[in-house]
């Protein structure tokens, strides 16, 4: 597994480095520009910040162009670069904090750890885990506030948005005090006498919240919301 | 009350049924945040819809671009925009109602650096605590029980605003602040937006098209990162006081430099210069017409260096940097302003002494080496600033930039530095140093051509029973070469010191160095070091090999006066021998003994000017004055130095070899030239003055004014 770390800081690429090779071993290049690499990575560790443009203009773009189809991208920077935030391949991600110049924050390099430490099983990830892992994204976080969204504007919350929560709320969904239900399609009704206290239900089950003496506009609410 | 509304989910407050409430415009189609940002600010701005009381409803998870998460919180960084933008105008202090259903735990345990949520002028509302806005208010503020009798716009109205310009807002920033991570072009494109404020006057160069900012830069400006970095590391505001005071002088300077500048050229060298510094400095040297400054620009399209990294290429390298350095001195410039590291971030890791900007700077003055040269850098690091003592370069400025490369000085301030070197570069003093060059050249190309290389044969002092001949039997044209080399050398030397002390009150409406020089000083030394110089030349070419006894005795009664024909001053007769008739020499000598003693202070003006006379004396044709009549003595012998004390407080003595009685004069006013006449009097005569009024010296003179002050 052949690792590239493509930085013109050499005090971060080199603490990157050290970090990579914890796991991959001895398989991981240091470089300025990937063209000094000399080998086909399948990890890249692209710094994206403005003076990598700088010193080699397109370099990041032709790097995206190029590998976004065969190699894990893990975009990190200084700065920002419109090519890496527009580019929609789900081997590129770009983590969301920037990376100090000469002390990689921590939490990068456990990332980077991650990210290494998982390349071989990639075929049983599943389906947008490097995006998710270099990202931070949370994808039940996610479903959650589009369902609480979606479920305060208009009742009613389609098959696929509620379908990651689902499973996992089942209980909480068929105990409530308030009608929720799905259809045949699987779309999630409210009571929509009851929306806004439905959805506090909802809040309350998937933020784990106690159920206690919430005051919803003059109404008591003592129900256990069941929390998984 | 105006409701600006920052929400994508098609929630909507109930309550909220007076207008006006505003949400984005659809037509916004930024892929990133900060440019969406951009793009609301300028829709609203121009419509003014933000110089009224207002309030933001923001959806904290709102998704605002089109690859956004509710989970990025893009509301958040929406409003850490609003509080850093200045140019929103009184919208940046406009409270603002937060919203999310995340509770503010979870927020803050996921992105700690959104602690903007509890500062002062935020309130953070959990869904769906009530639909009501005015009821959710309420809850969120229990104490404020009064509260339940208001109306919503009422309530909104008492909702305080933000403090963004006050110092404890700064924490609430600084929590989630990355410094910048390059030193290098952080400090150009900051650098760039900073001068674009000082010299433009342009309050929000980002928001407004003229001037028009470089995108680069503008891009850079944009960004919320930078926006924090101002905040925190950015430039101080003056006082109001300072700051009036600062704009007098600036207006004071430019025109002075635009002045100072006129009909001459500048080439500026930097990888960086077609981002935004070029029309910096254009702008800055701007005039009018044909007498307008010429700025050349040689930048990274033109460079095309190879760093000097492998040895491979290093040969390449050097070639490259001795090219540039020819096709800079072809261009003639009278200042040559310089980049240190014109290879970018290519060279980060190299020492300043080795950097291209230097390597540059040292293969133009092997060729060149009285050019004045300026250089630009974006580093504050303490070997940077001891590379500002080379002497390969004239003169620094630093870029402002972030963080470490900022001291508390205001861009005002910065700029006030960078007219006053360009000033000083550009004025008489280094433009008068490269004339003498010129000369001097001259001279060393010309050997054999000048009177003081051959042998001359004076006039026959009187009394003496055996002619003056003065026979060449040494390399008189290497030493005197020597000599003035030194006195160059010198020269430039006293320039650099004093541009690193002179301060700004001193420059006033004088082009170049008018201080007098403290004698005890450095530069006091080295000024009389020069002027011991450029006496040592008339020594030197006076003083033949040819050692004849003096036939005439002492006057004082002391024994015969020493044997060196060409001297001025004899020792044992503390006398002042007017011999072979070379009054110009005469003059040089005598001005040089004045300064050689405690107490005596020359300023610089007085230096170039006898060095303009000694190189002028050299170059012209040799000139002997025949005997004159008795009022010439006279002003002869009112123009000699007192030169101190003496032995039973006597004077020195002027005595006359020319065929005229020796009467001894005793002299007692010292006046030998001032460059400004008072009128005439007899009593106050300026030897040099008279000098070039006299027919033999008119040549003479004007070759000395040409090198003093140009054509």
């Amino acid at each position: 597994m052949p690792v590239v770390i493509v930085d013109i800081r050499p005090t971060r690429r080199k603490k990157i480095k050290e970090a990579a090779e914890h796991i991959t071993g001895a398989n991981v290049r240091a470089v300025a520009h990937l063209a000094d690499a000399n080998v086909a990575p399948d990890v890249i560790l692209l710094h994206i910040g403005s003076e990598q443009e700088a010193q080699k203009p397109r370099e990041v773009t032709e790097i995206l162009e190029t590998y976004q189809g065969r190699a894990w991208i893990l975009c990190y920077r200084g700065g920002q670069n419109r090519v890496a935030f527009e580019c929609a391949s789900p081997n590129v991600a770009i983590f969301p904090a920037p990376v100090h110049a000469l002390e990689p924050e921590l939490e990068f390099l456990r990332t980077v750890e991650q990210v290494l430490a998982n390349w071989t099983a990639r075929e049983t990830l599943p389906d947008g885990w490097f995006y998710d892992t270099v990202t931070g994204f949370n994808p039940l976080l996610e479903a959650k506030l589009d369902v609480l969204s979606a479920a305060l504007a208009a009742g009613t919350v389609s098959a696929d948005r509620v379908k990651p929560l689902r499973s996992l709320y089942a209980t909480a969904f068929s105990n409530s005090q308030y009608q929720i239900t799905f259809d045949e399609s699987g779309n999630l009704l409210l009571d929509r006498d009851c929306l806004f206290e439905s959805v506090a239900h909802l809040r309350r089950v998937f933020f784990h919240e106690e159920v206690g003496q919430l005051k919803t506009d003059g109404r008591r609410d003592t129900e256990d919301g069941g929390a998984l | 009350m105006h409701i600006e509304l920052f929400d994508t989910s098609g929630f909507a407050w109930s309550g909220l049924a007076f207008p006006p409430v505003e949400t984005p415009p659809s037509t916004i189609q930024a892929e990133d945040l900060d440019r969406w940002f951009f793009e609301w600010a300028c829709d609203r701005k121009g419509k003014g819809a933000l110089q009224k009381e207002g309030l933001f409803l923001i959806h904290a998870n709102g998704r605002f671009t089109r690859r956004a998460h509710q989970q990025d919180l893009q509301g958040i960084e929406i409003l850490k925009h609003i509080r850093l933008t200045r140019w929103l105008g009184p919208a940046q202090a406009w409270h603002a109602i937060v919203y999310s259903f995340e509770p503010l735990t979870s927020i803050l345990g996921r992105k700690p650096g959104d602690l903007i949520l509890t500062s002062p002028g935020v309130t953070f509302l959990r869904l769906p605590e009530a639909l009501s806005l005015g009821v959710a208010l309420m809850k969120a503020y229990p104490n404020e029980a009064a509260w339940a009798s208001l109306s919503l716009q009422e309530i909104l109205a008492r909702l305080p605003k933000a403090s963004p310009q006050d110092r404890g807002f700064r924490r609430y920033i600084a929590c989630d602040y990355t410094p910048p991570d390059s030193a290098h072009s952080i400090s150009n494109w900051w650098g760039i937006y900073e001068m674009f404020l000082a010299v433009f006057g342009t309050e929000f160069p980002e928001y407004s098209d003229d001037p028009s900012l470089p995108e680069r830069v503008r891009d850079f400006v944009l960004r919320l990162e930078t926006k924090k970095a101002g905040l925190l590391e950015g430039s101080r505001a003056s006082s109001p006081l300072a700051q009036a005071l600062l704009e007098d002088a600036l207006k004071d300077r430019r025109s002075h430099l635009i002045k100072t500048s006129a009909r001459k050229t500048i080439t500026y060298v930097d990888d960086e210069a077609s981002n935004g510094w070029t029309e910096v400095l254009a702008r800055i040297l701007s005039g009018n017409g044909p007498s307008a400054c010429r700025l050349q620009i040689i930048d990274k399209a033109s460079l095309q260096l190879l760093p000097p990294d492998s040895d491979i290429n290093h040969n390449v390298y050097v070639a490259r940097i001795h090219k540039l350095a020819n096709t800079i001195n072809q261009q003639r410039p009278d200042l040559l302003i310089l980049d240190l590291r014109l290879l970018g971030n290519g060279e980060a890791q190299r020492s300043p002494y080795e950097a291209s900007g230097m390597d540059l700077a040292r293969a133009v003055r092997s060729s060149n080496r009285y050019l004045p040269i300026l250089l630009f850098t974006a580093s504050n690091k303490a070997e940077t600033l001891a590379v500002s003592g080379s002497l390969d370069i004239d003169g620094y400025w630093m870029k402002p930039g972030l963080g470490e490369h900022r001291g508390l000085a205001s861009r005002e301030e910065d700029l006030l530095d960078l007219l006053d070197k360009l000033t000083i570069l550009l004025g008489d003093d280094y433009a008068w140093l490269q004339r003498i060059s010129g000369a001097v050249e001259r001279i060393r190309a010309s050997k054999g051509a000048h009177w003081w290389e051959m042998d001359v044969n004076w006039p026959t002092p009187v009394g003496s029973p055996q002619p003056d001949l003065q026979r060449i039997d040494t390399d008189r044209h290497q030493e005197v070469l020597e000599y003035l080399e030194s006195i160059l050398y010198t020269a430039r030397m006293i320039l650099k010191l004093q541009a690193t002390t002179v301060t700004q009150s001193h420059i006033g409406n004088n082009s170049g160095l008018s201080l007098p020089i403290v004698p005890d000083s450095v530069s006091g030394r080295l000024c009389t070091s020069l002027l011991n110089q450029i006496g040592q030349v008339v020594e030197l070419i006076h003083n033949a090999s040819d050692w004849k006894t003096d036939p005439i005795p002492g006057i004082l009664g002391g024994k015969a006066g020493n044997d060196r024909m060409g001297g001025f001053w004899d020792y044992q007769s503390r006398v002042y021998v007017f011999r072979r008739r070379d009054w110009w020499a005469f003059y040089l000598f005598a001005w040089r003994n004045k300064f050689s003693h405690p107490g005596a202070v020359a300023d610089f003006h007085d230096l170039k000017r006898a060095a303009s006379d000694l190189i002028a004396w050299l170059i012209s044709p040799r000139v002997e004055v025949k005997p004159t009549n008795r009022i010439t003595r006279e002003n002869i012998a009112r123009a000699m130095c007192q030169l101190g004390t003496f032995k039973n407080g006597r004077y020195p003595v002027l005595r006359l070899d020319d065929q005229e009685p020796s009467t001894p004069l005793r002299i007692s006013r010292i006046q030998i030239f001032s460059s400004e006449p008072k009128g005439p009097n007899a009593q106050d005569v300026r030897f040099r003055d008279q000098l070039v009024m006299r027919p033999e010296f008119k040549t003479l003179g004007a070759t000395s004014r040409r090198l003093l002050y140009g054509a």
